[in-house]
């Protein structure tokens, strides 16, 4: 019997498990049987289902020759399942199962017993002459049967109309990568993730769904938890159950105001009733940087190079030939070694991670409480991270018509680094001589500066930065929620939660001097100390950011079925929210020993404060409504108006909202009566307008900023009007159109979504470009123009079981083409109507000078009069002899498509799983260390080693020069362009699950040992060390990483 | 059902009662900044006045009116702008163009503008305050718009001319006008000022005495010599001000700058809560050996004997090349071999072979980069020096040699820690030779200072000077007629079409 989706089901804000229900049925309590029943339709109609088999199995029972057959039915976590329906095929006779999972029945011999159960494969067991079986079920993993979290309820995903992807928590964990952003990469068609860089605890994701949407305001998915904003950084992968993405317009029109750019649901963790679990799911591994470049390290040829590089700039050589020489005489000599840098500072870094989690619950109440502790090293010195996770669910049937819960996450992040981070820290690595190492030779730990005493520093080196102090953050993350729910009628809900979202980051910024030497003695042979490690400062700098967010909301729901045919389910809800954001600060100086922290250890000579604080505020009605109609038409409205405190009063309040219509073809009856190998068949369409408030939080007030000035010996406390100010901000909205396709087909066996869209962002808000700098103010916020993404995804699955071994495919591809479509004031070659967004703007790069007789004969260049053979080529493209402005072409940011995919395969216990993802068309600008040479010093790429010369005329590489000669960086050029596209094994995952009959003897109810790798393989054309980064910028930046992860779960 | 509809509206009132009670509570969305002022709640009280006047001051600490001063030299003959970082180095090979010039030269004074005309719109309506404080206040800030448009001038000719501040974009974009619209408005101003203003000596608001001085430059650039005399004789007479006898040094450390008689405007700081901050060390420890000065401005120190180091019998001697010269040479130039030098090792190599020394706490030696930022040395706009220079110019062109010329600059070159031979009035007894001295006095009294620049342009001999200096890439320095004015920023003519950028652009 197909037991459909109820309206019921949909509303419900958290999903009920419906085996709960089935406790009911078999409860003694009468009282509550009828209640909950009456609460969930399905409960009921299976009670009713099964009370007319058992009757029947009575009457049948009275001619046949049966015998009593009994049991207990399992899912596969070894959990008893109450409530399966238990069937003897061919007869009407039949039960379910009981609280425990217990069933007994009457059956003949050689009968066949079906097993089913809603969201699990049916089961059929032939019986013999035994009279005990115990069955366990599989969970159905097909989209088919799968529910999938909404904007403030539940639904069938076959019955939605809107286009709305999920990822299970069981998919994301299997990358071992510490930060829950970076998991969802590539596991959404449309979402596209950008993790910046590998360092621990500052790894964090850009998200973009759909294209860029907004280049005013945040153009950044919604991230709710549980229904309330919160960071997915503060949560342990291991605690999520699902994500939901709403990315059309329609889906997401229910959160309004703050869903321009999507939004992403995710759902943690909930107890399951029956038997107490206790899972354990701890892992071990290494992390390393998945490449860096190649720099020149040997010695000589960077001193010769760096010499010659100077005297095309018109410089004085740098090294003398004596310097060189005793480099030369002694090649990979402590004293004059060829050190590479980036081989020193990068290293491996291990990761280890525990999660414990214990669930369990009787009809009344479930929980779920677990902890998780991950401490990742890096793969240089200087940081640490360690991060704690807790969260707590529980809820409880505290009245036959009220279910009361809680949900607490809570985290604690304990983050060191080194006081410059990220790019700030490795182009040290890049900039640093080879012809030094990081300390002295003479074994005494010092550290060094630079090589020769006469030789200025182009910049610290990475030890040095080690050891002048480093920067530490506590961040305590609270995210509390508590509900009730309300069965006011059979088919009417309330639903009221309330949260409370705290964050406090407690950042210490601890600098000192430390004595720094050159690497080579002086003419005595004594090592000079020629710096004091370069710190920022001396002493310590404190600040703690507080932000408390509350949100409330409650929700009405009522669906009911009139006729047999039709279905309605309507929602109406209120939601507000503030938040007030606080920090404070001081700072002092001169601390008698480095190892004080706190300010009180030192006096208050040239202390500083600063404080500040800010707030905002959300208001909100909402409604939707669901109808569909013999299961084949659905129609979904959703509308929401908001109120923001960061509009002005007059256009304070605006009206969202969207449809979305579908038409399941496959419940026709000429498909589903003649085209059996379609399992479902579905076309979608929807349109909806939603609204940006991330615009700041006062943009339209005319503001004045405290200041000071010391007309004396102390200041005068001023105020300063710096910005012009435009009070009649409209809301940025978006609007979207999508239409898409599902389909499965052979049951499971081919499965694919196709969804095409087309995005529109108007009025957006942004600073005006075109006000004059003579008006001296910042530009005010405006609605200044609008942009459209248009954009294809495609998702294609594909399962197949042959006998033990299964297999699956599936493949996530997004392209999308962005294009300004109206502005206020155009920025010539860059921001400009009908083409996308900020292209680069930048002359086009033709090759190497060879010859004088070249640069005579080719067009006037743009620095013309100081060009030397060796140095660019720049394309006249117009042909008319001079290569001016009008020259420079633009070329597109985006990526022309995203796509990922991802092979599974198992056989036995075995299971095995290939992710890969990339992005192609990419561009990328880079620049300064490590790209060009002598950035402070920086060694040359080996590229180098094959410059333009007169001797060898390079038509790739230009002769060697130091940055920021004319010839080369006097101009932006193509030569500056890397082509960024990537493929990469994203994530291998080999697991082993250990057989059932095992693990009862050590009384385990599962365990599973697996091995999982990340980024392990990298196709690129990208010369950087990742071609994974975010945006333009300089060349140096710290590594993205290879893991490699062994671990284990087990459950008790 | 008639029971369920009954139900459900109780509840739907209910949630609805919810609701409009929390929408009725208006305060719920009105939420104001925390940290700031509410413009329409402000300028009520004294308290805001002198809060938005302090707000005004203020815009002096903006890049080349405060601790980027300095840099003005390497657009000249006097240093070489090592690292380009505020692109000088394209005017002196006279390649600037719309796209490399300094956009800051351009936005900063405007930004000063801008908080003027906000403040004098504002002023008079506040009933609080007392006319003569309103006009003392306003002749305060007059005067600091004044300098921000004859700043404007100088660099740029004719400027666009906001006399009250543009409320749109589009009432923004306007043409600009001529250099003597301008400068007429900067008169007016300051004439203004001169009367308002009063005539006591500078603690750290504007004087009478920094009103009248900014006119006697306006007229100095107008070459209107006879004005100029006059104007800087009245500074002289009122014996509000004197030679600084602490030190030459000393006038550009911030403890000695305070209560300085010398001083007749500059920007002020003050460690901890507003010091220079980080850029500030470029100047203050040399950092990077930003600012190099060249061979040539160090020839032009005397010797201790009051000759010049070509004259004959100067006793200049090559090989110990910075003995016996005039003091000032080693307080405004570190020179190779100064025993300063291990504590500047951490600084680049010196691309000309000195660094700037003026500005620097030499007391805090070994530099500790970590104490740099909370630097406040004040930037030196006006001081006496320069009155005594500028009225000995000026006199000198209206009527030729006199005493009282003679003592002004004897003023300077006499005063402690200096002690410079007096004036060689049998050699420097004509206007043209005389001319000729004061402008090299001048030259070394004002190094690094930032005013070689705007000196240059106005004697017209920027381009005779710059090719006597080669830069450290060995190209020799350029200016040509159409640098006398800088073009407009390509930024600036993009948003604002109305502008016309300046011929030869």
């Amino acid at each position: 019997m197909a037991i459909h989706s109820t309206p019921f089901e949909r509303s419900t804000g958290t999903p009920l498990p419906q085996k709960r229900v089935m406790y009911a049925t078999q409860d003694s309590n009468k009282q509550e049987f009828s209640t909950l029943t009456r609460r969930l339709r399905i409960g009921f109609r299976v009670s009713v289902l099964a009370l007319v088999m058992l009757l029947a199995g009575m009457v049948q029972g009275a001619f046949a020759q049966n015998r009593q057959i009994s049991g207990t039915v399992f899912d596969a976590s070894g959990v008893p399942l109450p409530g399966t329906s238990v069937k003897v095929k061919g007869t009407v006779t039949g039960t379910i199962s009981d609280v425990n999972g217990k069933y007994s029945v009457q059956a003949a011999n050689n009968a066949t017993l079906v097993f089913s159960y809603i969201g699990y494969i049916s089961q059929e067991v032939l019986t013999d002459n035994r009279s005990v079986y115990d069955v366990t079920l599989q969970a159905d993993a097909s989209a088919l049967s799968e529910v999938v979290v909404v904007g403030y309820g539940t639904q069938k995903k076959v019955n939605l109309s809107g286009s709305v992807a999920t990822v299970s928590g069981v998919e994301l964990t299997q990358r071992p990568v510490p930060n829950m952003q970076n998991l969802l990469q590539g596991r959404v068609a449309g979402l596209d993730i950008i993790q910046s860089t590998g360092e621990p605890g500052r790894d964090d994701a850009s998200f973009q769904l759909r294209g860029f949407g907004s280049f005013g305001a945040s153009s950044a998915p919604l991230v709710l938890v549980d229904g309330v904003i919160a960071s997915i950084k503060n949560l342990s992968p291991q605690d999520i159950e699902s994500v939901t993405v709403l990315k059309d317009a329609a889906s997401a029109s229910i959160y309004g105001a703050r869903a321009a750019n999507g939004v992403i649901l995710i759902t943690t963790k909930k107890g399951k009733a029956g038997k107490t679990q206790i899972e354990y799911n701890g892992s071990m591994g290494v992390s390393e940087a998945t490449k860096y470049p190649e720099l020149i390290t040997n010695s000589a040829t960077y001193m010769e190079m760096y010499n010659s590089a100077r005297l095309r700039s018109g410089q004085p050589a740098l090294y003398t030939q004596a310097q060189i020489d005793l480099y030369k005489n002694n090649p990979n000599s402590d004293k004059y070694p060829n050190f590479n840098w980036l081989d020193h500072v990068l290293g491996k870094g291990p990761i280890q991670n525990h999660h414990i989690g214990f669930s369990g619950g009787n009809e009344q109440t479930i929980y779920n409480a677990s902890f998780n502790y991950l401490d990742q090293q890096s793969i240089t010195k200087g940081y640490k991270y360690k991060r704690y996770n807790g969260l707590i669910d529980f809820s409880s049937q505290v009245h036959k018509r009220v279910r009361v819960g809680t949900n607490i996450n809570l985290s604690f992040q304990d983050a060191k680094a080194p006081w410059l981070t990220n790019d700030n820290l490795l182009l040290l690595a890049y900039a640093s001589a080879p012809t030094m190492m990081p300390f002295l030779p003479d074994g005494s730990g010092r550290a060094t500066n630079r090589d020769f005493t006469t030789n200025g520093t182009g910049n610290r080196s990475v030890e040095e930065v080690y050891a002048t102090g480093g920067q530490f953050t506590k961040t305590y993350n609270v995210n509390a929620q508590a509900f009730a729910e309300v069965s006011i009628l059979k088919n009417l809900k309330w639903m009221s939660k309330g949260a409370i979202t705290y964050f406090d980051e407690q950042y210490k910024n601890r600098q000192y001097p430390s004595q720094s030497f050159a690497y080579q003695p002086d003419a005595s042979g004594n090592y000079v100390q020629v710096a004091n490690g370069n710190p920022d400062f001396n002493g310590l700098r404190q600040n703690e950011t507080r932000a408390i967010t509350k949100t409330f909301f409650s929700t009405l729901n009522y669906s009911t079925q009139f006729g047999t045919d039709h279905n309605l389910n309507l929602l109406a809800g209120y939601e507000q929210q503030n938040n007030f954001t606080e920090n404070v600060g001081g700072a002092r100086y001169d601390f008698p020993t480095t190892s004080i922290m706190v300010l009180d250890g030192s006096g208050p000579t040239n202390q500083t404060t600063n404080g500040g604080a800010s707030e905002w505020a959300l208001q909100s009605l909402f409604g939707r409504a669901n109808y569909d109609f013999k299961n084949k038409y659905f129609l979904e409205g959703n509308i929401r108006y908001d109120g923001t405190s960061r509009v002005g009063i007059d256009n304070r309040w605006g009206i969202f909202g969207g449809g979305s219509g579908a038409w399941k073809l496959s419940e026709e009856s000429f498909i589903k009566n003649n085209v059996s190998w379609i399992d479902n068949l579905k076309l979608r369409a929807s349109y909806g307008t939603l609204g940006n408030q991330e615009i700041g939080n006062y943009p339209y007030q005319d503001v004045l900023n405290l200041t000071a000035y010391p007309w004396s010996s102390s200041l005068t406390t001023g105020a300063q009007l710096t910005r012009l100010v435009t009070k009649d901000l409209r809301w940025e909205k978006t609007s979207m159109l999508d239409f898409g396709l599902d389909v499965d087909l052979f049951k499971g066996l081919f499965g694919a979504t196709i969804d095409w869209y087309k995005r529109d962002t108007r009025d957006i808000l942004t600073q005006r470009q075109d006000l004059p700098n003579s008006v001296g103010l910042t530009a005010p916020i405006v609605n200044a123009g609008a942009m459209q993404n248009t954009g294809i995804e495609l998702e294609l699955r594909h399962n197949k079981t042959i006998n033990e071994f299964n297999y699956g495919v599936g493949v996530l591809f997004h392209r999308y083409r962005n294009k300004v479509t109206n502005l206020l004031a155009e920025t010539l070659g860059t921001i400009e109507i009908g083409q996308p967004y900020n292209n680069f703007f930048m002359y086009e790069w033709a090759g190497i000078f060879q010859s004088q007789d070249e640069i005579n004969s080719s067009p006037k260049q743009p620095n013309s009069g100081t060009l030397k053979p060796g140095d660019l080529k720049i394309r006249d493209l117009d042909g008319n002899g001079t290569v001016g402005p009008e020259d420079r072409v633009r070329i597109s940011r985006f990526p022309s498509y995203n796509y990922s995919f991802n092979l599974n395969a198992g056989w036995k216990g075995f299971n095995l799983t290939a992710f890969f993802q990339g992005v192609q068309g990419i561009k990328t600008q880079v620049s300064g260390w490590g790209y060009e040479p002598f950035q402070q010093g920086s060694a040359p790429p080996l590229r180098f080693l094959n410059a333009w010369s007169p001797t060898n005329p390079s038509t790739t590489v230009p002769a060697v020069y130091q940055v920021g000669y004319p010839g080369v960086s006097g101009y932006t050029s193509t030569y500056f362009l890397q082509d960024a596209s990537y493929l990469r094994l994203k994530n291998l995952y080999l697991s082993y699950t250990f057989n059932q009959d095992i693990l009862s003897k050590v009384g385990a109810k599962g365990l599973i040992v697996y091995f999982s790798g990340d980024n392990l393989i990298t196709w690129t054309k990208y010369e950087g060390n990742d071609p994974e980064r975010a945006g333009s910028g300089r060349f140096a930046q710290f590594p993205q990483l290879k893991i490699f992860t062994g671990g284990l779960n087990i459950k008790f | 059902m008639k029971f369920y509809k009954k139900y459900m509206t109780q509840c739907l009132a209910a949630l609805m009662c919810f609701s409009t009670l929390s929408s009725c509570d208006k305060d719920f969305l009105d939420k104001n900044p925390l940290n700031a002022i509410s413009g329409e709640t402000f300028w009520k009280t004294e308290t805001d006045v002198t809060m938005a006047l302090a707000g005004v001051y203020r815009t002096l600490q903006n890049g080349i009116y405060g601790h980027r001063k300095p840099f003005f030299d390497t657009y000249s003959d006097n240093a070489y702008d090592r690292h380009n970082f505020f692109g000088y180095q394209a005017v002196t090979l006279g390649v600037v163009n719309p796209s490399n010039v300094n956009s800051g030269l351009y936005n900063q004074p405007y930004q000063g503008i801008a908080a003027c005309n906000y403040f004098l719109e504002n002023v008079g309506s506040v009933a609080a305050v007392s006319q003569a404080n309103k006009d003392i206040y306003s002749a305060e800030v007059r005067f600091l718009r004044a300098m921000y448009y004859f700043d404007l001038v100088q660099l740029f000719g004719g400027v666009v001319l906001y006399k009250v501040a543009p409320k749109t974009a589009e009432e923004a974009k306007i043409k600009q006008s001529t250099k003597e619209e301008v400068l007429a408005f900067v008169l007016e101003d300051l004439d203004y000022a001169i009367s308002k203003l009063p005539a006591t000596a500078y603690t750290g608001r504007v004087v009478k005495a920094s009103a009248q001085f900014l006119k006697a430059r306006v007229r100095l650039y107008q070459q209107n010599w006879a004005e100029a005399a006059t104007i800087t004789n009245e500074i002289i007479n009122s014996k509000l001000f004197s030679i600084y006898q602490g030190g030459y040094a000393n006038l550009f450390l911030t403890t000695t700058q305070q209560n300085n008689n010398e001083i007749l405007f500059s920007t002020k700081y003050l460690a901890p809560n507003n010091p220079q901050g980080n850029e500030g060390m470029l100047v203050e420890i040399g950092w990077y050996g930003a600012i190099a000065p060249y061979q040539n401005l160090v020839d032009e120190y005397e010797m201790t004997n009051g000759k010049m180091i070509s004259d004959a019998g100067s006793g200049y001697d090559a090989a110990n090349p910075y003995t016996n010269r005039d003091p000032r040479l080693r307080m405004t130039i570190k020179a190779p071999g100064d025993p300063e030098t291990t504590n500047y090792s951490h600084t680049d190599p010196l691309l000309t072979g000195f660094a700037q020394k003026k500005y620097m706490d030499l007391s805090k030696l070994p530099y500790d980069r970590t104490k740099i930022p909370l630097t406040d040395m004040n930037v030196v706009h006006m001081r006496y020096a320069e009155v005594l220079l500028a009225y000995a110019e000026a006199k000198n062109e209206v009527s030729g040699p006199d005493a009282s010329i003679y003592d002004a600059l004897n003023a300077i070159r006499t005063r402690t820690s200096v002690k410079l031979p007096a004036v060689d009035q049998a050699k420097y007894n004509t206007k043209e030779s005389l001319r000729e001295f004061i402008r090299h006095e001048r030259r070394v009294e004002l190094a690094l200072e930032g005013h070689r620049y705007f000196d240059l342009k106005r004697w017209n001999a920027m381009a005779s000077r710059l090719t006597a200096v080669k830069n450290p890439a060995g190209q020799t320095l350029v200016f040509g007629e159409k640098n006398n004015v800088l073009p407009f920023p390509q930024s600036e003519l993009d948003r604002n079409k109305s502008l016309t950028q300046n011929t030869g652009y």
